[in-house]
């Protein structure tokens, strides 16, 4: 098992924790609470191994993109990087509709 | 129609289509083993996507083969049917065996066609030894109108077995994990041809 820890600086708060994913071939589970502090901190686990540099780049492109302060932990069970970007957007979805409840 | 996870047996002096650099497991599992899988991507010119496997988990490979190349086509459900598991020399010691008499018992009642893939998938085709102790379950469901409680209740049969199972149910528009269906929530992944993307869940879809 690879671990990888990534942090990128962040300003916008989250309210709500998310559980996205599915732990099975080709997917990825990623668990997702709010932080008070300016980050967002990655601990990426995974089996695979040799592609700490893709993590990287798809990690760090999401998150230029998306002002997240949050620890994100995710459990990687070979996704392909669109998969990744995709349960990542599903994880703020989720964090998100709340913010919307609690506006309204 | 080939389609995702059928396994291939591409003949000997076949025109395999690479686009990355060749890793040096690849030749010798081309040339012995000859069965590969098929992946979720469009069939362009005739050019079939397909993952071809090394001995350990790490080795895999993508690249393209001709439709002419092939020689044999089997599908999940061909295994599932044919049931050689039975006969596999550790059928009383790997977990995943009794995984499947379950699934088969499960799936029966719902009279739904299913079939291994993943590394029981790729043994059950090609003989060539794959499974280990410690391997998980993956399986496929053809299903288009699957509602969210037989969803539940499937995935909650499954949790009997003493290893993982990792469902997938294949629809016409791609794939979705049944566990994640399962959970009745407002978005799910589908795997398409064309890659990935998030859809809205409604009962019964």
């Amino acid at each position: 098992m690879n671990t990888i820890h990534l942090e990128f600086p962040a300003t916008r708060r989250l309210t709500k924790r998310a559980h996205v994913g599915v732990v099975g071939s080709g997917d990825l589970e990623i668990l997702l609470e709010p932080s008070e502090e300016p980050f967002v901190k990655l601990t990426v686990r995974t089996g695979t191994t040799g592609f700490d540099r893709t993590w990287q780049n798809v990690l760090e492109r999401f998150f230029e993109e998306n002002d997240v302060a949050a620890n994100i932990k995710i459990n990687d069970f070979g996704a392909t990087p669109g998969v990744v970007k995709l349960r990542l957007a599903q994880a703020l979805e989720v964090s998100q509709n709340d913010v919307e409840q609690l506006e309204n | 129609m080939i389609q995702p996870h059928d396994l291939l047996k591409i003949k000997e002096g076949n025109h395999l289509i690479e686009k990355e650099n060749v890793p040096e497991w690849l030749s010798r599992s081309i040339s012995e083993v000859r069965f590969v899988v098929v992946r979720r991507a469009p069939i362009i010119d005739g050019d079939v996507p397909i993952g071809i496997r090394g001995k350990t988990r790490t080795e895999r490979f993508g690249a393209f083969i001709p439709l002419s190349d092939v020689t044999e086509r089997i599908t999940p459900e061909q295994l599932a049917a044919a049931q050689k598991w039975r006969s596999h020399p550790c059928y009383e010691d790997f977990g995943v065996f009794q995984a499947l008499n379950l699934v088969e018992s499960v799936l029966q009642q719902y009279q739904l066609s299913w079939g291994p893939t993943g590394s029981v998938g790729f043994e059950l085709a090609s003989g060539q030894p794959t499974i280990t102790e410690t391997s998980d379950l993956d399986i496929i469901i053809r299903a288009n109108d699957m509602s969210i409680n037989i969803a539940k209740e499937i995935v909650s049969a499954f949790e009997e077995a003493n290893v993982r199972i990792d469902p997938l149910v294949e629809r016409q528009d791609g794939a979705i994990s049944l566990i994640e269906y399962s959970k009745g929530q407002p978005s799910i992944l589908l795997r398409t041809t064309n890659g990935p993307k998030l859809i809205n869940t409604v009962p019964g879809y």
